[in-house]
């Protein structure tokens, strides 16, 4: 009985364990986005994603793939380092500023 | 023979894409997208599971019927709910979807574990408690007890990552130039 019970405190510990969160990657591809005067549709249809993914992307609520982040930044036409950051972007500087 | 199965196949396989990218792009459908219809949808379904059990060992094969179509309609409904992410074949997501959908079977599974873990620890618990004297307590499996224990479990495993999902997933927001 003292077994079974353990046992199943167990089971619950993994059964109500919660996952690692992720590292934050902070994005401006929304200003980005428009910048160029894109809709998220049509963002999302450029890079083959559903357009709610352009939306957690843009919340920061979705890390994306290399792969993906790379054809992102080549419809943007942004350098990829300006458009995800693993340290908040400074507030102060613009769009214009750091474009190539 | 081999041109008629491969006809079938292409026929089926286009039939699929279409149904996904219809439920993947349908905006016909935002009244179910909020969050407060997702929570009551979920609400709906789980009372409905409960339910199941008294509804067809107490009132019935017809009552017992119409809990499995309550069921029914309010997983439909989640499933438009949540443009059916969970139960796609993968090569129609894109890769948030998959991760989401990946996610959320381990916590459903997490969540089938738990609740079996617990009732079967119940019976046994019981068991122990009442013993094994045939004249203190025996089960008696119907048809009717067997269709509740199969609706019951059915409803569990096919329902679950869904209303999971619907828990976790954003409110969705049509997609316009600024939102």
């Amino acid at each position: 009985m003292l077994l079974h019970s353990c046992y199943v405190a167990f089971i619950l510990c993994l059964v109500g364990r919660k996952p690692r969160s992720d590292e934050p990657v902070y994005s401006r591809m929304e200003a980005l986005r428009v910048a160029h005067e894109m809709s998220r549709q049509e963002l999302a249809d450029a890079v083959e994603v559903h357009y709610q993914t352009i939306g957690y992307l843009e919340r920061g609520e979705y890390s994306p793939s290399l792969a993906l982040a790379l054809r992102i930044a080549d419809v943007l036409d942004t350098p990829l380092e300006q458009l995800f950051s693993l340290t908040p972007f400074d507030q102060e500087s613009t769009i214009a500023e750091e474009a190539p | 023979m081999k041109s008629r199965i491969r006809d079938a196949q292409q026929r089926s396989e286009a039939a699929l894409a279409a149904n996904a990218e219809r439920l993947l792009n349908d905006d016909r459908f935002g009244a179910l997208r909020t969050r407060r219809a997702r929570v009551a949808l979920v609400v709906g379904i789980s009372l409905s599971i409960v339910l199941m059990v008294p509804a067809w060992t107490l009132g019935g094969s017809i009552v017992g019927l119409l809990t499995v179509l309550a069921v029914t309609v309010a997983w439909w409904l989640l499933k438009l709910s949540v443009r059916d992410v969970a139960d796609l074949p993968d090569r129609f997501l894109d890769e948030r979807q998959l991760t989401a959908r990946n996610q959320v079977y381990v916590e459903a599974y997490r969540w089938y574990a738990g609740v079996t873990v617990i009732l079967a620890s119940a019976g046994l618990i019981a068991f122990i408690a009442l013993g094994e004297d045939p004249d203190t307590w025996s089960v008696d499996l119907t048809w009717n007890w067997c269709m509740a224990l199969f609706w019951t479990v059915m409803a569990c495993a096919l329902s679950l990552p869904t209303m999971v999902l619907a828990l976790r997933d954003r409110e969705d927001v049509l997609a316009t130039s600024d939102g």
